[in-house]
């Protein structure tokens, strides 16, 4: 690993403070052998990994486009598209989704992106979450 | 409206009709148009999912008549769907009546598709033709009758319009020509799948007629059906799993996709609806589109707020339950009842029981039906306008961004709105959430933050006393940690939230005789499931009262009333109390205000204290009922040293600070 402070590149699993200190199987701090600044370990550490997990962030989704398709996410108000593809394997999400009639080949038009994403198929009107409407790649 | 392939004549008069269709396309009121007054409302058995049966006495038909729940699809994704599916097998129907909502077909005939092929005789009502004209859509009966196979016809039920149609359609129903042809795969694993099926030992899964929508919902991944096949059943999943193989999406996904392709081509010369362009838009459909506007949808829904608060809050809560505490009770029934005691009861213990302190009519009663009952009355009467309008799942819309931060999502709105009724009838509702996980983390904010209406007027009485600064810190440190509580068990629970996915059903003017129904039938539950843990609740508090465990409770809990939170010793019976009755609790502080015993800090921590208590003994019974003792401990030893903590840090904030309101 790399000390954030001094920079210099060491091996944490052949260091002394890791095998020969009194502290060894429970210290999860790293001591760089040349400057001594302590860093966690956070492979060392099951707290360090559980508050991680409380604030991940979600991942970021890319807002290029897919061959030539459009997110619904992505349309502007009032803008149509044809569902070309659906991104999600959760067969319950696809089956709620076009029971309502959002499939590949329905027309979708986007109504509003705020307080919630509103979309209309047909003539049914329906609301879903940001990260549904990731997921369904439209040809504008 | 004729008739072509093999016309069944049933005849056998004691065969039901049964009504199915989509949620939202008028089945309710084409089943009432059709029925006489008497209908009868049971759970299906095993399940919560209500059934109403009922006999149509119209013209020269007699039948009994079933309506099920509504469905988009009979391969089942929730229960009110299984329960559908399943009473369509057992019931052997004389017709199946589609109630669809016209212009919506393209969903209405994907369900048709699948009751085509159960092999029933059926036929499909373009119910809501109105709505359909108004919004210049055109339907082709004939033509789509013809490539059905089925007889078609057209109503406005609220209307009572399309009488004469709907009982030609019934008349001759008959089984469905039309059947949607699935790819070589699909169709080849279905002819495997019935090999399985005749192999099985007892055709008790459903009429010989419904096989190939057996092998259909087999395939689509149906686990209670697969279940259903005993020995059969690896055979069965083998099948499914080598044709999911052939498919990159999920087999059920590409069975539908199919299936809309087919019903497409069925609609094609049709159905003729506008363009985007030349839609007409009805003022119904505006006022929808504003209710979720990101501007003015917030005034819209104030509005419906301050609506609720006058006619619960002022009527019911205000006027009605005055008049039941103090005449009806206070003048009438309790003093009649302790006179009938001491009558009729030499025993004195158990004379207390029945009218004393804790008795179960002065108590149990009293609570149940002169203070919750009209708030709950009040409250059931405008959630049932609220839901026949349609503006409940746009109430979600606007609520789904601060639902989420707390892990949640706009369609926990529903229970939350309900605890300001009554916490035990809301932490019941929690059952229509689609994830155990979801149903615990509404459990414990309503157990923790949401104030019943039996408290909420108290509430508000004793905050009149406090300066707006006060005010604002009771409200900001309530709201504050019932947020982070919601955000911690968002991480911490086990298990998945559910998908934010809501349709929006169009703005409609409600109607009397729903609002009337609806509000009877919770009101009947209300009597049957949440009052008698009332009487069972008083009843073990009488037993605490009178072995003196009360007592010792009171005296424990004294130091910490005073050292922690800083107020008078009095408020520790308030607390206790507050666990048993709601409002009794709040009362009591209400009282150490009013007579200034208190001052407007320890005021504010009271009430911090009392609102984010325990839930009342009633609604800690519920939680068991619901979730099992393991959630109901996890529910008391986060809310209790929550309330106490919280109170006691407050509490000390503004004492080292020096605030003062």
């Amino acid at each position: 690993m790399r000390c954030p402070l001094c920079g210099f590149e060491f091996d944490e699993n052949t260091m002394q403070c890791h095998t020969s200190c009194a502290m060894n199987e429970n210290c999860a701090m790293v001591c760089c052998p040349q400057c001594g600044y302590q860093m966690v370990d956070e492979s060392k550490t099951a707290t360090a990994s559980w508050l991680r997990k409380l604030f991940a962030r979600k991942a970021q989704v890319p807002a290029r486009t897919l061959n030539g398709l459009r997110r619904l996410s992505d349309l502007a108000p009032g803008q149509s598209g044809e569902v070309v593809t659906i991104a999600t394997r959760q067969a319950s999400r696809l089956d709620r989704l076009s029971a309502l009639g959002v499939a590949p080949g329905s027309i979708v038009t986007l109504r509003q992106r705020s307080p919630a994403y509103v979309l209309r198929v047909g003539e049914t009107e329906l609301t879903v979450d940001e990260s549904i409407a990731q997921e369904i790649f439209t040809r504008v | 409206m004729s008739c072509h392939g093999q016309g069944t004549e049933v005849n056998a008069e004691g065969h039901p009709i049964i009504l199915v269709g989509n949620p939202n396309v008028g089945k309710s009121a084409v089943f009432g148009w059709l029925t006489g007054r008497y209908v009868e409302v049971s759970n299906y058995p095993g399940t919560t999912v209500e059934v109403t049966r009922g006999t149509m006495a119209v013209n020269s038909l007699h039948a009994p008549i079933i309506d099920t729940p509504g469905a988009n699809s009979l391969s089942p994704r929730s229960d009110d769907e299984r329960v559908t599916r399943d009473i369509l097998l057992a019931e052997s129907p004389r017709a199946v009546l589609q109630v669809a909502d016209a212009k919506n077909l393209r969903r209405a005939l994907l369900l048709a598709t699948q009751l085509a092929e159960l092999g029933v005789p059926m036929a499909l009502d373009l119910n809501m033709a109105d709505e359909a004209a108004m919004r210049g859509v055109k339907i082709e009966l004939e033509a789509l009758s013809r490539k059905l196979g089925v007889p078609v016809t057209t109503s406005v039920a609220t209307r009572r319009d399309g009488l004469d149609g709907l009982i030609n359609a019934i008349h001759s129903a008959c089984p469905a020509s039309y059947a949607v042809r699935f790819d070589e795969h699909i169709e080849s694993a279905v002819r495997d799948m019935a090999t399985v099926l005749h192999g099985h030992p007892t055709s008790d899964l459903g009429p010989p007629t419904s096989e190939r929508a057996l092998t259909l919902m087999l395939l689509s991944g149906d686990a209670t059906l697969e279940a259903r096949l005993n020995g059969s059943a690896d055979k069965a999943a083998l099948i499914r799993r080598e044709l999911a193989m052939r498919y990159a999406d999920p087999l059920s996904f590409v069975i539908t996709r199919q299936r809309l392709a087919a019903v497409d081509a069925l609609m094609d010369g049709v159905y003729h609806a506008p363009g985007q362009a030349e839609r007409r838009v009805s003022w119904t459909e505006r006022l929808g589109m504003l209710a979720v506007h990101p501007v003015w949808g917030v005034p819209v829904l104030l509005i419906v707020l301050a609506l609720m608060y006058l006619v619960v809050g002022k009527l019911g809560a205000g006027i009605l339950v005055d008049w039941m505490h103090n005449v009806a009770f206070g003048q009438f029934v309790n003093p009649l009842a302790t006179r009938m005691a001491g009558a009729l009861i030499p025993w004195p213990l158990l004379r207390e029981f029945f009218v004393g302190e804790y008795g179960l009519v002065t108590m149990a009663l009293a609570y149940g039906i002169a203070i919750v009952l009209p708030i709950v009355t009040t409250f059931f009467i405008m959630f049932s306008l609220l839901e026949d309008s349609g503006y409940l799942p746009r109430l979600a819309v606007m609520v789904n961004r601060p639902f989420k931060v707390m892990g949640l999502n706009g369609k926990a709105v529903l229970p939350m709105v309900l605890g300001l009724g009554c916490d035990t009838m809301a932490t019941m509702t929690t059952r229509i959430l689609e994830t155990r996980k979801e149903r615990i983390q509404v459990t414990l904010l309503l157990a923790l933050g949401v104030p019943c209406s039996a408290q909420l007027g108290v509430l508000m009485g004793m905050l009149a006393g406090v300066s707006p600064v006060g005010v604002a810190v009771f409200l900001i440190v309530v709201a504050l940690t019932m947020i982070t509580v919601g955000w911690l068990s968002a991480r911490l629970l086990p298990g998945q939230g559910s998908d934010f996915i809501l349709e929006l059903p169009p703005i409609r003017w409600p109607r009397l005789d729903n609002i009337i129904v609806k509000t009877l039938a919770r009101l009947e539950w209300y009597l049957k499931e949440v009052l008698p843990l009332f009487v069972l609740g008083t009843a073990i508090l009488f037993v605490l009262n009178a072995t003196g465990a009360l007592a010792l409770v009171e005296k424990a809990a004294e130091p910490l009333v005073v050292g922690l939170l800083g107020l008078p010793a009095k408020a520790a019976d308030a607390f206790l109390i507050g666990f048993l009755r709601r409002d009794y609790g709040a009362a009591g502080l209400f009282m150490l205000a009013r007579d200034g015993l208190m001052t407007p800090e320890q005021v504010v921590v009271s009430l911090i204290v009392i609102t984010l208590f325990v839930p009342c003994i009633a609604n800690l019974m519920v939680i068991l009922k619901e979730h099992g003792p393991k959630v109901a401990t996890g529910v008391v030893v986060t809310v209790f040293p929550l309330a106490f903590g919280v109170g006691a840090i407050v509490h000390l904030v503004l004492h080292v600070f020096r605030w003062t309101f």
